[in-house]
């Protein structure tokens, strides 16, 4: 069995005196998974990545990251996190200098640097757009940006927030692509295009009301009408042209 | 830096009250002369609204914390607009946090517009031969506007406090008392210098439109019609 | 921006909470244009108990109040360190070098007085009314329409940058950045950006508002109503701050 990366035991979190956001969550991704996150509005998906991160401090609880718990406040590189609105992500004045940020700050040497700068870049097919400021970059060349910020980092860990929210279908599919190619890291997708999950992840949580509802196969999970409907989920599409053809196969 | 309410004098509250309306008043004027006046509006307001965001932000000096005033990046930026934003940035600090007050909200907006305005010209001096295409004219004058902007803030609300302080204090009290405010803003002065300097060099790269003076500002708008 | 939003309160229900905020408005600013004219120690006691009888009329949670003298309680604690025990001749207690005087005292008593009173009658007029409301009321009263304009898109976009700039930092602080004075650098990009996105997002504002008809003056047709029962309050209230300019 391989390790976990990730390891949440009983967390649990609330904004100053309101209702809790989770409750008592226990969840552990192991190396290589990619793991889809779905759940309504609201229902806490961010705020786990956020607690995971490292960024808000949980009311109770642990969290482990490669092994080692995260404190609040203490920069851990293996965990990257895209952020479900991209221009909150890119600050730098040029791609290039956006994409050193996080192996600059990690202490690595210049020369190491600049080559992780140029992999990333490679990688995501940003390499032509070095020089540009990031403000200037459609939707989804500002994506790509944003995910090779993270590749250079070499994190183990990757957590995307709707990684595919307002992209087009070219860029859809580079993105889908390029997360298959990295079977090395293991991945926490929230997302509400079911499809993008159904075709990257190797299982699925539904986290609704403060707990996880669910944790299974992707197919099993997504194509649960009662379940999906109970939280205000729809069966995507094509699970449920599956059903339809097994139906009609029976009758 | 902002007088709290309650301390000074009201003559010198309603002072500042007249001199703030006059520079606002001035602005008012320049965006009235416009083809389209409202045009600036969302513009002054987002810049106000997002210097009132950076004005709150902390920066750690062990064993304390100094939270940005930004006036003389305000004034780079915004130009004659700086005045109108500081009044409108300490009206919401007054307002929702009790950060200075409202009877010296006139005082206070001087005390941080004046020096923006400095800043401005001085700022400015980059036309001066072909300043600027040089990046270190340009660094070079951020930086003083930055921190010059503090400087002369610290400076006049040190005056200003020690005047209305009871006539029989003892002289080297008052004494000690500038001294101890003038230094302890010295390192807030460095490092807003440094600050409007990178900001500055930063928008230049990324969003030079942004740093025109205002009239440019307007050309670059009249293209848009509905 | 923990604290920020007032709203929570203004929707209770004392009278100060339906005052009409053209009258409240300028009632307040009266009263406290009033306190800082007062010079007289004696007067204290009397503008403590108009300023708590207010407060109490609110009907506002103390605890909010209190944690609004936060930032003011700094400067009154350099005073009370720097007025009673420096200024003045008359000794009224003394240990070793520390001399407690009876002038500085009562000048600090003066202005934390004044300070405390106006600190408090500002954030009960705040927090009765809706800033939206505030913001109406001085454009009848006079403000002009551009800067009535810009107090209300200010308003409206603070907590958004807020957010955003929360955003853009937490994205930072993911890849490294702590905020401190050997990473300037990098607060400076993300002031930049804060405001490289704040020019971009009033551009595309401006197209929108324009398209919903910006511009018909038709927003501040606000129905202020005053009653007779509005006039007698501020009849009441411009009265006592009158009192307090003339004996101050």
């Amino acid at each position: 069995m391989t390790s976990a990366v990730l390891e949440v035991k009983d967390l649990s979190f609330c904004y100053e005196e309101g209702r809790p956001i989770l409750q008592d969550l226990h969840l552990t991704i192991r190396e290589g998974e990619r793991v889809g996150l779905i759940g309504p509005n609201g229902a806490g998906k961010t705020t786990l990545f956020l607690l995971a991160g490292g960024i808000l401090k949980a009311v109770s609880g642990q969290i482990r990251l490669c092994n080692q718990p995260v404190v609040p406040g203490i920069f851990r590189p293996e965990l990257g996190m895209v952020f479900q609105n991209v221009n909150d992500q890119l600050f730098c004045p040029s791609v290039r200098e956006d994409l050193a940020f996080g192996p600059t700050n990690m202490g690595l040497s210049p020369q190491e640097v600049e080559r992780r700068v140029r992999s990333a870049s490679i990688e995501t097919g940003v390499e032509k757009l070095l020089e540009r400021p990031p403000h200037q970059l459609s939707g989804g060349e500002k994506r790509m940006v944003a995910m090779a910020g993270i590749l250079a980092m070499g994190s183990r860990l990757l957590l995307l927030d709707e990684p595919s929210a307002n992209l087009d279908m070219r860029y859809r599919r580079r993105l889908i692509n390029l997360l298959q190619k990295r079977q090395d890291c293991s991945m926490l997708i929230a997302s509400h295009d079911l499809e993008v999950l159904l075709e990257l992840c190797d299982r699925v949580i539904l986290l609704a009301e403060g707990t996880i509802q669910a944790d299974g196969l992707p197919k099993k999970i997504m194509a649960h009408t009662d379940l999906m409907h109970q939280y205000g989920l729809e069966v995507p599409h094509s699970l449920r042209r599956s059903l339809r053809k097994f139906y009609i196969r029976r009758g | 830096m902002h007088i709290p309410d309650g301390i000074l004098p009201l003559s010198v509250g309603l002072a500042g009250y007249g001199l703030a309306a006059l520079g606002t008043g001035y602005a008012l004027h320049k965006i009235r002369q416009k083809e389209d006046p409202r045009s600036d509006v969302p513009k002054a307001a987002l810049f106000t609204a997002a210097f009132f965001v950076a004005s709150l932000i902390h920066i750690p000096i062990p064993p304390t914390s100094v939270h940005l005033i930004l006036g003389g990046l305000m004034g780079v930026v915004l130009g004659f607009y700086a005045m109108p934003a500081i009044v409108i940035g300490l009206f919401f600090q007054a307002a929702m946090f009790q950060h200075g007050g409202l009877t010296t909200l006139g005082i206070n907006a001087c005390l941080v517009g004046i020096p923006a305005l400095l800043s401005h010209f001085l700022f400015n001096l980059r036309h001066q031969r072909d300043w600027s295409n040089k990046p270190v004219v340009v660094t070079t004058l951020s930086f003083l506007g930055g921190s010059l902007g503090v400087l002369l803030t610290t400076i006049m609300a040190t005056f200003l406090l020690l005047s209305m302080l009871p006539a029989h204090l003892d002289h080297d009290v008052a004494r000690t008392g500038i001294y101890v405010m003038a230094f302890s803003h010295l390192p807030l002065a460095l490092i807003e210098g440094i600050i409007t300097a990178m900001v500055v060099t930063f928008l230049l790269r990324v969003k030079p439109e942004l740093l025109k003076s205002e009239t440019n500002h307007v050309k670059s708008d009249s293209h848009i019609d509905m | 921006m923990v604290g920020l939003k007032l709203d929570p309160f203004v929707h209770r229900n004392s009278w100060l909470h339906q005052w009409d905020p053209r009258y409240k408005f300028i009632g307040l600013m009266f009263l406290i244009f009033a306190f800082t004219l007062v010079q007289e120690v004696h007067l204290i006691p009397a503008m403590a108990l108009v300023t708590a009888l207010l407060f109490l009329q609110s009907s506002l949670p103390w605890r909010v109040w209190l944690s609004r003298l936060l930032v003011p309680a700094f400067f009154l604690l350099a005073l009370a360190i720097v007025l009673p025990f420096f200024a003045g001749e008359t000794v009224l207690w003394q240990l070793g070098p520390l001399a407690l005087r009876l002038e500085g005292l009562l000048a600090f008593l003066l202005v934390a007085g004044k300070v405390l009173s106006i600190i408090t009658i500002v954030f009960i007029l705040f927090a009765t009314t809706p800033m939206l409301l505030v913001i109406k009321a001085m454009r009848s009263l006079g403000l002009p329409e551009l800067m009535a304009d810009m107090l209300l898109f200010t308003y409206r976009y603070l907590f958004q940058l807020q957010d955003d700039y929360e955003g853009q930092s937490t994205a930072a602080r993911l890849r490294g950045y702590q905020n401190s004075t050997s990473s300037l650098q990098t607060t400076s990009f993300l002031l930049g950006t804060l405001l490289v996105r704040s020019y971009e997002q009033s551009e595309r504002i401006y197209k929108a508002m324009r398209l919903r008809g910006y511009g018909q003056h038709a927003f501040y047709a606000y129905p202020f109503s005053a009653e007779s029962k509005d006039r007698w309050i501020f009849l009441l209230v411009t009265l006592v701050a009158l009192v307090f300019a003339l004996l101050g």
